[in-house]
């Protein structure tokens, strides 16, 4: 299914997102969240439950986004991109968080939308005829990617050998 | 003699070595590291000047290197590697570290195509730069950098891949020129090379520098040269931390600055210094834009074993017939993080490519540009990079791909993926005009950029160009560019080695001169 986004719902999911942002967030992976310094635990909730449908493989021998340590992987990352960059991510995720209604006529926020209808979502925002849209799939994406294939688990799955000289993991500051 | 060689020894400080603001002073501060600022501070130590150098980035060396994505991209890459046009078309890959990008290129040698020089001469009046008045300059940093063929046993399955697929075809290629020594062929290049075989700046020009007595300061980020009364009096700036927060200022009193803080980042620099007097500054940015197809084979490849890149196909440019057209073909792979940001897609149509990892080959078209773009400094001074990829290359450019996709099933791939947001997956006797069909769009395929060039014009024209012919600006006297910036045009082919030797020959110009040019005149 296609996913568009004309200028009046754009308009109308902003404003939507204006009371939005008057709720509560989202406190799922609050838990999972602990100890990021960058990440937001609603921001935190709302990337790994995209990341969880960017990164699905159906091979059971992959281990899943949640499992692993792809969250905190991307919160170190963020520590190094400009300061207004965080700061465009966590618009970027309510864009996400709170367009279905307007953009799939889904009663629902994306974390509360089944599977089948976040990843028909998620297609909309990659293959938009809007620039802007498709930007921020993008910047999602590479996050997740970044997360998920980072994490040596990913690596036999790909046929990826991994660092031939293993050293010791800095310790970010 | 300056100082500092005078003491005979020069000194390394990292930003964590600092403990409050600074001030200092030199007689040539030479901002940036890399191809171009290495070069220039170790022939202006040995000739004896007084040289300090400020690099925005850190200073690692092989211990820091781990060959881990994660904990590498943040160190070795402006913005994380993500640093891309404002429309996010095009990703512009940059070192920020001590050495520059030298610490993680693919080692390509090549000295300036001799037509490429005379275009400069006539149609830029560039003077004194044929190439007898630059080989002594090539032949000084081919030596530092132990420029020598790859032998054949060095080349790798990917580019072995391209050969053959070139070879059946009847298209040109050959085995390049390499800055290595010893060479493990770990396949880690990109991410630094933890044994030292990669002959970059960080192990060359740098300590040499310092062995001749310039003064190394990394983590220092210059924001802003101030000039006064017609002369560049200082630099300013911020020690920051391994995140790139500041921690402390700086300011460095100089008589001479040379920048070399690369194509995006030195016309940035001068704007927000407002050092623009001929409106200039930043115009003309050429990109050698490219994009990557990957062939998918029955066999293993595994492409990230060995030397990444030691192939190279010309078959599609011609200087000498033509300066300003063409594109070369180049045998190129990633990592699993940078190859599952290229693929298209997500999901298990996305893991399915990946699964494919390691049978893939990659090979990119990469253009010898005539469109441009711009750079332009931001409030904060951060550059914006703009850039539009031109009909006639759009064109070119999906000729390229179909190329690719020739050579790649010419050498045995049974499909050949093109990453467009709506992904293109052909297999062996799928018809090729399907390149030609979909075109290249910006926006609707990902390109990528790691030789931005050209924004810091040389030439004897004052309106046209930023520098002279010896990378002296127009504007202040006593300021100098040294890096790719300086490029009249786009090159045409890979930038070190004219990089470093446009630097040498024009730090033998500043010693040769001195006095000249420390008094402004």
């Amino acid at each position: 299914m296609r996913i568009e986004l004309g200028r009046r719902r754009f308009l109308q999911l902003g404003g939507l997102l204006l009371l939005g942002r008057l709720r509560a967030l989202p406190t799922a992976a609050a838990a999972a969240a602990a100890g990021l310094r960058v990440l937001a635990p609603g921001d935190a909730a709302i990337l790994a439950a995209i990341g969880a449908r960017m990164t699905r493989t159906g091979d059971p021998a992959m281990p899943a986004f949640a499992d692993t340590d792809a969250l905190r992987t991307i919160d170190t990352a963020l520590r190094v991109l400009p300061p207004d960059v965080p700061a465009q991510l966590s618009w970027a995720l309510w864009l996400f968080e709170w367009g279905p209604p307007l953009l799939v006529g889904q009663p629902a926020r994306f974390t509360r939308l089944t599977p089948a209808w976040q990843d028909a979502y998620l297609a909309g925002w990659a293959e938009s005829r809007f620039h802007t849209r498709r930007i921020a799939f993008q910047a999602v994406k590479n996050l997740t990617m970044l997360g998920y294939y980072a994490q040596d688990a990913t690596w036999p799955g790909i046929h990826y050998g991994g660092p031939w000289a293993p050293r010791p993991r800095r310790v970010p500051a | 003699m300056g100082a500092a060689a005078a003491a005979g020894a020069g000194v390394s400080v990292r930003g964590a070595d600092i403990t409050g603001d600074l001030t200092l002073s030199a007689e040539v501060c030479v901002i940036g590291s890399g191809a171009g600022g290495a070069v220039v501070a170790k022939e202006l130590a040995e000739a004896g000047r007084d040289v300090l150098v400020l690099e925005q980035g850190g200073h690692y060396t092989k211990e820091d290197f781990t060959q881990r994505e994660d904990e590498m991209m943040p160190l070795l890459y402006e913005d994380m590697g993500q640093r891309a046009t404002v429309d996010q078309s095009i990703l512009v890959l940059q070192g920020r570290n001590v050495g520059g990008s030298t610490v993680h290129n693919l080692c390509y040698c090549f000295r300036t195509p001799e037509p490429i020089l005379t275009l400069w001469r006539d149609k830029y009046g560039v003077r004194d730069l044929g190439g007898a008045d630059l080989r002594p300059s090539f032949e000084r940093v081919e030596g530092m950098l132990k420029v020598k063929p790859i032998r054949p046993d060095e080349v790798n399955a990917l580019n072995d891949k391209v050969r053959v697929g070139c070879e059946r075809l009847g298209y040109s290629g050959f085995v390049t020129n390499h800055n290595r020594e010893q060479c493990t062929q770990s396949g880690f290049c990109l991410l630094g090379c933890p044994f030292d075989a990669k002959q970059s700046m960080l192990i060359t020009y740098v300590p040499a520098a310092e062995r001749a007595g310039a003064r190394l300061y990394a983590d220092c980020a210059v924001r802003r040269l101030v000039a006064e009364a017609g002369r560049v009096r200082r630099v300013e700036g911020e020690v920051v931390d391994a995140n790139g927060r500041p921690r402390h200022r700086f300011r460095v009193d100089a008589q001479v600055v040379v920048l070399c803080a690369g194509a995006i980042n030195s016309p940035a620099l001068l704007q927000a210094s407002g050092l623009n007097g001929n409106g200039r500054v930043g115009s003309d940015l050429h990109l050698h834009p490219s994009v990557l197809l990957s062939g998918i084979y029955d066999e293993d490849i595994y492409g990230y074993r060995g030397i990444p890149q030691s192939y190279y196909v010309d078959e599609f440019i011609d200087l000498e017939r033509d300066p300003e057209s063409g594109y070369v073909l180049m045998p190129v792979y990633g990592f699993p993080v940078m190859t599952a940001t290229q693929l298209p897609g997500f999901g298990p149509a996305h893991f399915a490519m990946m699964r494919n990892y390691h049978r893939m080959v990659g090979l990119l078209v990469l253009m010898h540009d005539q469109s441009s773009g711009q750079v332009d400094a931001d409030r904060h001074g951060r550059p914006q990079i703009t850039y539009t990829l031109d009909p006639r290359e759009q064109r070119l450019m999906a000729e390229g791909m179909r190329h690719c996709a020739e050579i790649l099933f010419a050498s045995g791939a049974t499909q050949v993926l093109a990453p467009y947001a709506d992904p293109l997956l052909l297999d062996r006797g799928d018809s090729l005009d399907v390149f030609a069909t979909r075109g290249v769009r910006q926006g609707e395929i990902p390109l990528a950029s790691t030789h931005p060039q050209s924004t810091c014009a040389m030439g004897e024209d004052r309106r046209r160009a930023v520098v002279d012919s010896y990378g002296r600006s127009h504007e202040v006297p006593n300021l100098f560019v040294c890096d790719m910036s300086v490029f009249p045009t786009s090159l045409g082919a890979p930038p070190q080695i004219s990089t470093a030797a446009l630097a040498d020959r024009t730090a033998h110009w500043i010693a040769a001169n001195w006095s000249r040019v420390a008094a402004g005149a």
